[in-house]
């Protein structure tokens, strides 16, 4: 958050796209007029995390 | 609401572009919101904490958890969002505001705003009005021309404790619309309907060049 308040262009990079207005008001903790663009996050995180697990 | 006001937030509301963020001042600037141009998409932000301010709940359905900066009740559009005060001010400061429209006791030739008190008189306080016109990047003052007294309101010099040094940038009254330039000072670009350039130069004590191409019967009663 602090960041995109900061920076001029900011790129969010989202696991989970939802339709406008699917998301609580109260739950928000970057308002959209922050955002610049975003990009959906094609990495599987919990195969990459499981997987860091297995090679400790 | 006074004719006067509905002519003010009826011209203010044109100056509003398609994607912009603003911040309506309380009282007469909260009206600006029933004179948005079709076709033209704003998002409104207020400064106890949300962006998305939609159109004012019916009688009723108000709910007493979501107020403005007036305390009057909102309703929130689709996709708007509530946060705290620092989220807020973070984003004012920081220049995310387009423009934000306000009221004022007084303003001046140089741009100076004097909106939050006057000597010896009890007054709310200014509120988030110093964070938002050195913050936005446009600071309109939606004003009646003249004071109860019928002194004018557009001074030489403000008289009261200033709210922002130099940052007023259009000045839009029941009369005339004056802009600001850096190099120019205030220009006197368009004049209501009813009042000649006399009129202006008649109830306006700051100074102000007129227009090449000044508008005259700009705009004026709506509807």
């Amino acid at each position: 958050m602090p960041a995109a308040t900061c920076a001029d262009y900011v790129i969010a990079e989202v696991e989970n796209l939802y339709c406008l207005g699917e998301l609580d008001p109260n739950h928000v903790h970057t308002p959209g007029i922050f955002v610049d663009a975003v990009v959906r996050a094609n990495i599987d995180y919990c195969v990459m995390r499981e997987e860091a697990i297995n090679n400790v | 609401m006074s004719e006067a006001k509905q002519i003010i937030a009826a011209r203010a509301a044109r100056e509003l572009a398609d994607g912009q963020i603003i911040n309506l001042g309380i009282g007469l600037p909260t009206f600006i919101a029933n004179y948005v141009p079709q076709g033209v998409d704003v998002i409104i932000q207020t400064e106890n904490g949300a962006v998305g301010v939609g159109p004012r709940p019916e009688p009723g359905c108000e709910d007493r958890d979501r107020a403005n900066a007036g305390n009057s009740p909102i309703t929130l559009i689709c996709g708007g969002s509530y946060f705290d005060s620092a989220t807020s001010f973070g984003m004012i400061r920081g220049g995310h505001l387009d423009s934000t429209f306000l009221g004022t006791l007084q303003v001046d030739e140089e741009g100076n705003i004097a909106s939050w008190m006057i000597p010896g008189k009890m007054l709310a306080g200014m509120g988030g009005a110093m964070d938002l016109i050195t913050g936005a990047k446009v600071v309109h003052i939606v004003t009646e021309h003249c004071a109860k007294d019928g002194s004018s309101k557009l001074m030489k010099r403000c008289t009261f404790p200033l709210t922002g040094a130099k940052e007023c940038d259009v000045i839009i009254t029941e009369r005339a619309l004056f802009r600001r330039y850096p190099d120019k000072g205030f220009v006197l670009e368009e004049v209501a309907q009813g009042y000649t350039l006399d009129d202006i130069a008649a109830c306006t004590d700051m100074g102000y060049t007129v227009a090449d191409n000044v508008k005259m019967e700009a705009y004026g009663p709506v509807g």
